[in-house]
């Protein structure tokens, strides 16, 4: 092997073993640190099995929001805001920033006109960056922001009702959008603000062709410069980026890194192993499994840990026997031993109860420990009184069901077996079916699902997670939920403008949602993420928006002369 | 051998036609279609008018003969495979891009095999049932044994916890970096050529002993030849022309074995593409990918075919 490399990795657990390298790291941190322009940040993202999808928004595909360095929304997460930085968040939800934690990114200010009217005025002097062949450099105005939308609602590939509240979108002057609702919808901010499709496309680029990635042009603080499909995408910094950063109370010109290179891996073994290597300068999502190892192989690496944000639950269909029975769903509750899948199957790496609220969602999440009994009794092993419901409810034998599920989430193949062998022991027979994942998909997207599916789902924000989950017609509703006073309540939800009391709505839905158990509801687990340590100006955070990082790209700056002191330059 | 060629060519249409047709029917009845997909990636569930709109869009709302009609069109008319579904790009653009990569892993797995099992297995049939012999077949069935995915992974993680090694992530084009580029290659070669050559060896070395038992390589070793010259000249050619025809019918293996070791060793070649593709139910490029295979396969087994006459002179194409 290369001699380089042995030195490499010589140098660093040499440094490791004696005891030198944490305290080279904690003395570079201790002291205030002074951010250093250049570098390249190359990064296995929370998607790092997953190439890019589109460049266009107008193609309603989600991850656009997280490939597009090159666009920006009206809104962003305030990441001053966050843990590492003294505030209280942690920057890992799906898509939702707090309420407190919204800043304006292309919008300067806003304010509501009137209870259906909303005023946006946009920051002046942002700019489009010249792009040889698309478009000359120019100032970003009112009127890319009503082009960006109206494309958006014109695309052939919208959901119709995901701006049924919207009624118009108008430009009244250079630098100020005035959006007119038809109803309120608490999701306001999310759906055009900082949502998946709202990057800000120019005409240029859209005339250009933006589903082409050498066309995409933005007033981003990076550039897409090259993309491999199946390989890599890579970006450069745009020199005429507007934000700054105030560091030790120093402003800085963002972005501080030259380039930045996202890797698509999709072999899992491949991505911890370019992290243990230093192939990788970060790596957002790392399994439980890998990290006791990652620790011992290479101990320079800083962690972060937080539960997932999806949830992990077997669906019973309720529209079909026996599920329709609330006794026979909460007697599968009672069935499975939760704990001890904690701590047996999970090695501790989980918690109890993170869905469908999510404990980083502030007042919109209620603990465990808060709710009632009878809520609590569903996270509690009793097999035998899962056996009096079940005979209650006329199953004294038990009874069989077909479940599905799809490997492509690699612990249920291990979770699966572990579910029949707890249900056996309470007379309940679950046939296993192992799907594709498009056809798994499918299953539930057409309302074909079997009766027992065991998946994965995203909150993506405190509100979706209620609508998404538990509303008829809705496309994430395995359980096939439908109580006309349950989706009356989610609608008042929505339409509730005071956030203390939409959070109230919210926590009195998510005691009764559960208490009905239209889910077994399963542990959540912890996912790790691990960055080297030249890696600075980073805590951790991963999404500042929709499934959208650059604002933390943006910031982070690399300690070129430690990274060559551990030997990786 | 030019009606022989012409013929053959034209013998391509219809096979292609056919494959054609059963890859662009069945792809669109296995479960999981692409509109649900592509619907399931949004958190607001779609109306119908939504997903007939979408499938408008597509251009799915045709009946599949229609629709097939319209991508044969395109092809023969102006050799356009169609557009992505998801990423909207042409279809070509993304298998030009690919297409090299895929075949340059195949070209150098071929070689690594050939390099491997030709002077292997010829010293093997030459030394028979010695301890030379018996280290090489036990050799080939240890490469037989080992799975290329298992060897891949074992080629990635452990070099890397014992040396702090890793191959390269990043690919680089060959136009961009040739040194770099094979330095890249070389590794997910080896691992993909490695089974290939336990069976090219195993086969050399029987017809090599089948060769070496043959009268006129009597005749050769009675006129006092060196070895070299009877091995070379008159054994090795003649044993070669099932050799030709199993590498021949290996070539899908290889792409076949591209898909694994594309994904372990982070190679932007057709397996990722297809992979992908199947995984989010984009047609164009999946029957796309299974055409160009199709005809590269079809035009292997042609050379193999035409490689007979060059090396066994007895051979007459009419």
């Amino acid at each position: 092997m290369n001699k380089p490399g042995i030195r490499r990795r010589d140098a660093a657990r040499l440094l490791a073993a004696s005891g030198v390298l944490p305290l080279l790291v904690r003395a570079q941190n201790a002291r205030p640190e002074v951010p250093k322009y250049g570098g390249k940040l190359e990064i296995g993202t929370i998607y790092v099995t997953l190439s890019a999808l589109s460049w266009d928004p107008a193609d309603w595909n989600w991850k656009i929001n997280h490939d597009g360095g090159m666009y920006e929304q009206l809104f962003a997460a305030d990441l001053s805001k966050s843990k590492r930085n003294g505030g209280k968040h942690t920057y890992y939800a799906d898509a939702w920033i707090p309420a407190d934690a919204i800043k304006g990114e292309l919008a300067e200010s806003w304010r509501w006109v009137d209870p259906l009217r909303l005023e946006i005025k946009l920051r002046a002097g942002v700019m489009f960056p010249e792009k040889p062949g698309v478009m000359k450099a120019r100032e970003l105005v009112a009127d890319d922001v009503v082009f960006a939308f109206n494309r958006l609602w014109a695309s052939p590939k919208k959901t119709v009702a995901y701006f049924d509240h919207v009624k118009k979108v108008s430009a009244i002057d250079k630098s100020t959008v005035v959006f007119e609702f038809n109803e309120f919808n608490a999701e306001w901010d999310y759906r055009f603000g900082y949502g998946y499709y709202s990057g800000i496309v120019p005409k240029e680029v859209a005339d250009a062709g933006a589903s082409n990635w050498k066309n995409t042009n933005g007033t981003g603080p990076f550039a897409l410069t090259d993309h491999v499909s199946g390989n890599s995408n890579t970006y450069a910094r745009n020199p005429n980026y507007w934000d700054k950063e105030t560091i030790n109370g120093t402003e800085y010109k963002l972005p501080f890194l030259d380039q930045i290179i996202y890797r698509t891996i999709k072999d899992e073994a491949t991505y911890i192993t370019a992290l243990r290597t230093a192939k990788l300068d970060m790596l957002e999502t790392i399994r439980w499994q890998h990290v006791a190892e990652l620790k011992k192989s290479a101990p320079a690496l800083q962690w972060e840990r937080s539960l997932a944000m999806a949830g992990t639950y077997l669906a019973m269909r309720v529209d079909v026997k026996p599920f329709d029975d609330v006794r026979v769903r909460r007697a599968m509750n009672l069935a499975i031993n939760k704990e001890e899948i904690i701590k047996a199957y999970y090695g501790g790496n989980a918690e109890m109860f993170a869905f469908p609220q999510h404990p980083d969602y502030g007042a919109y999440y209620e603990p465990l420990s808060g709710m009632p009994d009878s809520v609590k009794e569903l996270f509690t092993y009793n097999p035998q009184k899962a056996k009096k419901l079940l005979a209650e409810a006329g199953y004294p034998n038990g009874f069989a069901f077909k479940a599905q599920f799809s490997p492509v989430a690699v612990d249920h193949i291990d979770l699966m077996p572990l579910l029949v062998a707890y249900l056996e022991q309470v007379g309940v027979k679950m046939e296993v079916q192992a799907m594709e994942y498009p056809a798994f998909l499918s299953a539930m997207t057409t309302r074909t699902n079997a009766p027992g599916y065991l998946m994965n789902n995203g909150h993506t924000n405190p509100l979706t997670t209620l609508r998404k989950n538990f509303v008829p017609g809705q496309v994430w509703n395995p359980s096939q939920w439908n109580d006309p006073a349950f989706s009356k309540k989610v609608d008042q939800m929505y339409a509730e403008r005071d956030e203390p009391k939409r959070q109230a709505l919210a926590r009195e839905m998510i005691r009764e949602i559960v208490d009905k158990a239209p889910y077994v509801w399963l542990p959540t687990q912890y996912l790790y993420r691990a960055w080297w340590p030249w890696v600075k100006n980073y805590g951790g955070e991963v999404r500042a928006g929709a499934v959208r990082p650059w604002p933390i790209y943006a910031r982070i700056w690399i300690d070129q002369e430690l990274k060559k002191k551990m030997g990786f330059a | 051998m030019g009606a022989y060629l012409a013929r053959r060519l034209l013998a391509l249409i219809p096979t292609l036609l056919l494959a054609s047709i059963i890859v662009f029917v069945t792809i669109r009845l296995i479960p999981g279609d692409v509109i649900d997909l592509m619907l399931s990636q949004n958190d607001v569930a779609a109306d119908k008018l939504s997903r007939d709109q979408v499938v408008a869009a597509l251009g799915l709302d045709k009946p599949v003969s229609t629709q097939y009609l319209h991508w044969i069109g395109g092809i023969t008319l102006h050799g356009d495979l169609g557009r992505s579904l998801w990423q909207n790009m042409p279809v070509t653009e993304l298998l030009a891009a690919r297409l090299p990569v895929t075949f340059e892993l195949g070209l150098l797995a071929m070689l690594v095999a050939l390099v491997i099992a030709l002077p292997i297995g010829t010293y093997s049939a030459l030394r028979q049932d010695t301890r030379g012999d018996y280290i090489a077949r036990s050799f080939s069935i240890l490469l037989l044994a080992v799975p290329s995915f298992w060897l891949g992974t074992m080629v990635m993680v452990f070099p890397s916890i014992w040396w702090g090694w890793s191959p390269e992530v990043n690919y680089v084009r060959f136009l961009d970096d040739p040194w770099q580029n094979l330095k890249q290659m070389a590794l997910p070669a080896i691992v993909l050529g490695a089974g290939l050559s336990a069976i090219t060896m195993r086969l050399m070395r029987t017809m090599m002993l089948e060769v070496l038992r043959q009268d006129y390589i009597r005749t050769a070793w009675a006129k006092g030849l060196p070895e070299r010259l009877v091995v070379m000249r008159h054994a090795m050619r003649n044993a070669l022309v099932p050799v030709i025809t199993l590498i021949g019918l290996q070539a899908p293996l290889l792409i076949g074995g591209a898909v694994i070791i594309e994904t372990i060793f982070v190679i932007p070649g057709m397996g990722l593409l297809l992979l992908d593709a199947v995984n989010q139910r984009d047609y164009p490029i999946i029957t796309g990918v299974f055409l160009v295979v199709g005809v590269a396969v079809t035009l292997i087994n042609l050379l193999v075919d035409l490689s007979y006459g060059v090396l066994d002179p007895k051979v007459r194409y009419r």
